[in-house]
């Protein structure tokens, strides 16, 4: 990539976190390119809406002219076609800050340029599964109480 | 609660069938030692008979060689009697008187050596008697007393099988007993430890519904994060993160 640096990368999917937002960053990326084709459009506005997702993005958009707008975009799109999916299963939809703390976790394990995929899944209840390339981590506070009482033997 | 009843019933079985097995073999001994007991006496008595019969046989031979022999004394007895008669008879110098006198005096010869001839025929048949009863007796004695070492020495045989037999059938015993034990120990320890996980399976459950219900988002949101670099540093993953 000419425009998106590996820094510029990290940075823009850490921003994104999830892939719904990148999906919504991917239709706003292809408002943009759009744009360029056409004139008068309001590139400018359209530039500014980028930034809520990934501030350096939205840096590199503003500043550029319509050709290297087209191909920074391109990158974007690519980027976030091959970036990583790490799929988290949940009873419910969770918060920006535990979505943030996973992503961290994750980060400091040494995964890099992935996003996030959760699903709601009720048959999860108290506990959440993680899956990535085959991988699998399933909490349960089931298993978690079930494991504190193996030191516990009942006298019959 | 007797859990032997929980348990197949294979271990009776398998006892009943050393015990059938182990009275089979000592009937089947005994009835072979009762069968060699009554071949050995029967023999016995066959060749006491026999020698008995072969005795009284030599006996019987033996009275009529002493027979032969008595009548054989005495006609040489009587032949000598008679050259001397004839030899007196050819004698003219002897009186008449003289002749009587010398005939009874052979006469009484005669009487004399025939009676000693009797007497001594007599006392040699008693002998021959008394011996034959001696032998007879001693004969006697010594089966009596091959009977008795005989049963002695089959009673102690069979005393020694037996105490084998009961001594192999109660070491059996002892073993079936001990591993019925160790089988109810660890049939009793399998039992406990899955009553314990079914224990720890409800309680389980109940927590987990009851803190589902109770606990709130972040609480709940904080307690996966937590679970969640605890699980990774178990599994050796480095997730120390302080900012986290």
């Amino acid at each position: 990539m000419n425009y998106l640096t590996p820094e510029i990368q990290a940075a823009v999917l850490s921003s994104l976190l999830t892939v719904p937002r990148a999906a919504e960053l991917s239709f706003l990326t292809d408002e943009i390119k759009a744009a360029t084709y056409i004139q008068g459009a309001d590139i400018k506005g359209l530039s500014e809406k980028v930034s809520p997702y990934s501030k350096e993005l939205g840096g590199l958009i503003s500043s550029s002219d319509p050709g290297t707008l087209r191909a920074l975009v391109e990158e974007v799109a690519e980027l976030i076609e091959h970036s990583d999916r790490l799929k988290v299963e949940m009873s419910y939809i969770p918060s920006k800050d535990f979505v943030s703390g996973l992503y961290d976790i994750f980060k400091v394990l040494g995964y890099k340029n992935f996003l996030l995929e959760f699903t709601t899944v009720p048959e999860a209840g108290t506990g959440a599964r993680f899956y990535h390339n085959g991988n699998f981590i399933d909490i349960s506070m089931f298993d978690l109480i079930k494991e504190k009482m193996k030191d516990f033997n009942f006298n019959l | 609660m007797d859990f032997t009843i929980l348990l197949p019933n294979e271990f009776f079985t398998e006892r009943i069938f050393y015990f059938v097995i182990a009275f089979s073999a000592l009937t089947v001994l005994i009835l072979v030692l009762i069968f060699v007991h009554m071949f050995q006496k029967e023999k016995q008595e066959k060749e006491a008979a026999l020698e008995t019969e072969i005795k009284d046989k030599a006996y019987a031979d033996a009275m009529k060689i002493m027979d032969s022999a008595r009548l054989k004394s005495l006609k040489i007895l009587e032949e000598s009697q008679l050259k001397a008669h004839r030899s007196l008879d050819s004698a003219t110098n002897l009186s008449k008187d003289a002749r009587d006198e010398l005939d009874r005096k052979f006469a009484a010869i005669y009487d004399k050596q025939t009676s000693t001839l009797e007497g001594l025929g007599q006392e040699l048949v008693q002998t021959y008697k008394d011996a034959l009863e001696k032998e007879r007796k001693e004969n006697l004695q010594v089966i009596g007393e091959t009977s008795d070492m005989l049963k002695r020495e089959l009673s102690s045989e069979v005393k020694e099988i037996t105490d084998a037999v009961r001594k192999g059938t109660i070491e059996k015993q002892k073993e079936v007993d001990s591993r019925i034990e160790a089988e109810i120990n660890a049939y009793k320890v399998q039992k406990t430890e899955d009553i314990n996980a079914r224990i720890f399976d409800i309680i389980a459950k109940v927590s987990d519904k009851v803190l589902g219900r109770v606990i709130d988002q972040s609480s709940h949101e904080k307690f996966i994060l937590d679970t969640l670099k605890e699980e990774l540093m178990k599994q050796g993953f480095s997730v120390k993160n302080d900012n986290i």
